[in-house]
């Protein structure tokens, strides 16, 4: 069955990587400006001398600064592919692999090829592994083309130097995707649930930004920096990420199981 | 002969207490046919959502004297909507039905394929009605089951193509499968199947073998005045038609209606006038 999940999802995971590797070769095409950005600040940072001009310059400088033992070419990708492009599509990208699992075979009634010969628990562990494992490896696959981007353009950077993100990416990764493929389960069709996931994609980082709803950013996770700062200070924030993650599993299995076809 | 499948005072009811099922029991002995027959909303594709577990029921299920959902190796089941996944070429299909199911006999699959002349290579999506219905009920008859449970195994398909799946079905008899299937096509029940359960309202109002149909039971036309001779034997069906009135009987009750005079016609039901006379009777009363 894991075979059959794979085979469906193949065509979207080829898709992504395609994507992945055209922007990544698109983002050095910024490479230069940013290394003139990157100076431009420092400069700007000791010319400036009114106290509170100084204090903005100083949290510049903070900006620019690549942290001790970052390579500036690992900084480039960590900052410009990891956090401004390839995280913002982890969620979209789970979205997309976990809501069609389970409704898209309830709508087309192709359920019972299923049910008449597994049980409902292995249909959903193996639909939720299949889907995540693709997930992560197109995560996997999108944190090397960074630095591969960077080596085909002539910026020595070591391959597997986000590995780090990698690890935020996978636990924001798993979050959203249990959250979607739940929605799947408990939905009925697939495209309602597809246009309101994406509203969701868009809103809840927006929403975030006021000092209520603060626990909804996951943004962090999905840019990959946090580790390279402060790698393990949000260690309970990232276990209840992971509860949540196995609830919404365990949540689907339970629902699943008693559903009625 | 052992039972294959054995239900016992099964009870469905769906949303807003609509009883779809009332307390419905039957058995299916192993190495038979069995064809579940009925109106339209009689209830006969939820009976066998009820044997794959697919619904929650009230009542007893046993396949080979044991849970359904606990031996699904030895269970095939074709369901109503002949469920393809419409975008993969037939081939495909047939080898994620081979990874799906350690059951499933890829080789048997080839030679129904071949015999019924499904290209491997189209795309489901472009086959006709009766070329998907095919392809499910090989996907379903190509699994080396025990138990074969089809819902209206040949809707869609032509006479020919119709002919010959319920030749393969009838060789998975010879094999000492068991099939328990239902159907609306009388004719062809009554060439394929051993026994015969008809259901009407969620009821079974007969379940028993299509030759003691025609040994047992007779359908008699009498003037609606000599309806009351008949108060003192139990009549399976009674109604209107053609200005007399039709009753279905047992023979042993009927030799026990002194004046014989009084019927009009008496006919040996085939298993159509038979399933007619016992819907019409809970549809037409008098």
């Amino acid at each position: 069955m894991f075979y059959k999940e794979l085979n469906q999802l193949k065509t979207v995971i080829v898709i992504f990587i395609l994507v992945f590797f055209a922007l990544s070769l698109t983002m050095m095409a910024f490479k230069p400006m940013y290394d003139d950005l990157v100076k431009l600040y420092s400069k700007s940072a000791s010319e400036l001398s009114s106290t509170s001009m100084e204090a903005m310059a100083e949290s510049m400088k903070d900006i620019a600064k690549v942290p001790e033992g970052v390579s500036e070419n690992v900084w480039f990708v960590a900052t410009q592919w990891n956090g401004k492009n390839f995280g913002q599509f982890i969620p979209l990208m789970a979205l997309i692999f976990a809501l069609p699992m389970i409704c898209r075979e309830r709508e087309k009634k192709t359920l019972s090829i299923l049910l008449s010969r597994v049980s409902r628990k292995n249909i959903i562990t193996v639909k939720y592994l299949a889907g995540l494992s693709s997930l992560l490896f197109v995560i996997l696959i999108g944190n090397i083309t960074g630095p591969l981007a960077m080596n085909l353009f002539g910026y020595g950077t070591n391959l597997f130097g986000g590995m780090y993100a990698f690890l935020n990416q996978t636990v924001a990764g798993t979050f959203v995707f249990s959250l979607f493929f739940l929605i799947s389960v408990i939905s009925g069709e697939i495209l309602k649930p597809m246009i309101l996931g994406i509203i969701a994609v868009i809103a809840v980082p927006i929403i975030s930004v006021f000092s209520w709803a603060s626990f909804l950013n996951i943004y962090e996770y999905l840019s990959g920096i946090k580790t390279l700062l402060m790698f393990g200070s949000e260690s309970v924030y990232t276990a209840v990420l992971l509860v949540l993650s196995a609830m919404s599993f365990l949540l689907s299995l339970t629902i699943f199981e008693r559903e009625e076809f | 002969m052992n039972t294959a499948l054995e239900i016992k005072n099964l009870k469905k009811n769906y949303r807003k207490n609509i009883d779809v099922l009332k307390g419905i029991s039957l058995s299916v002995q192993e190495g038979t046919t069995h064809a579940l027959l009925g109106p339209n909303g009689a209830g006969k594709t939820t009976l066998l959502k009820c044997v794959m577990d697919f619904v929650r029921y009230s009542g007893d299920i046993r396949a080979f004297s044991k849970k359904p959902g606990d031996i699904k190796e030895r269970i095939a089941y074709v369901s109503e909507e002949k469920a393809l996944y419409r975008n993969m070429s037939v081939i495909k299909f047939l080898k994620i039905c081979e990874r799906i199911s350690p059951a499933f006999n890829m080789g048997r699959a080839a030679e129904y394929i071949s015999n019924f002349s499904i290209p491997v290579n189209k795309k489901i999506s472009t086959l006709s009605t009766g070329q998907c219905t095919t392809l499910s009920m090989i996907s379903g008859l190509s699994q080396d089951a025990d138990l074969f449970l089809f819902d209206e195994p040949t809707h869609g398909m032509d006479p020919v193509s119709r002919v010959m799946m319920m030749d393969k079905i009838r060789e998975r008899i010879i094999d000492g499968k068991t099939v328990f299937y239902t159907s609306h096509i009388i004719p062809e029940v009554e060439q394929t199947a051993d026994s015969v359960s008809i259901i009407h309202g969620g009821q079974i109002l007969f379940s028993g073998l299509i030759d003691d149909i025609k040994e047992k039971y007779s359908i008699v036309y009498i003037n609606s005045e000599c309806l009351k001779e008949f108060d003192r034997i139990p009549l399976i069906s009674k109604y209107n038609e053609r200005g007399a009135i039709a009753l279905l009987v047992e023979n042993v009750e009927l030799y026990k209606i002194a004046d014989q005079s009084i019927v009009i016609q008496k006919i040996t039901p085939s298993l159509e006038d038979f399933f007619m006379a016992l819907i019409r009777g809970m549809t037409n009363v008098l």
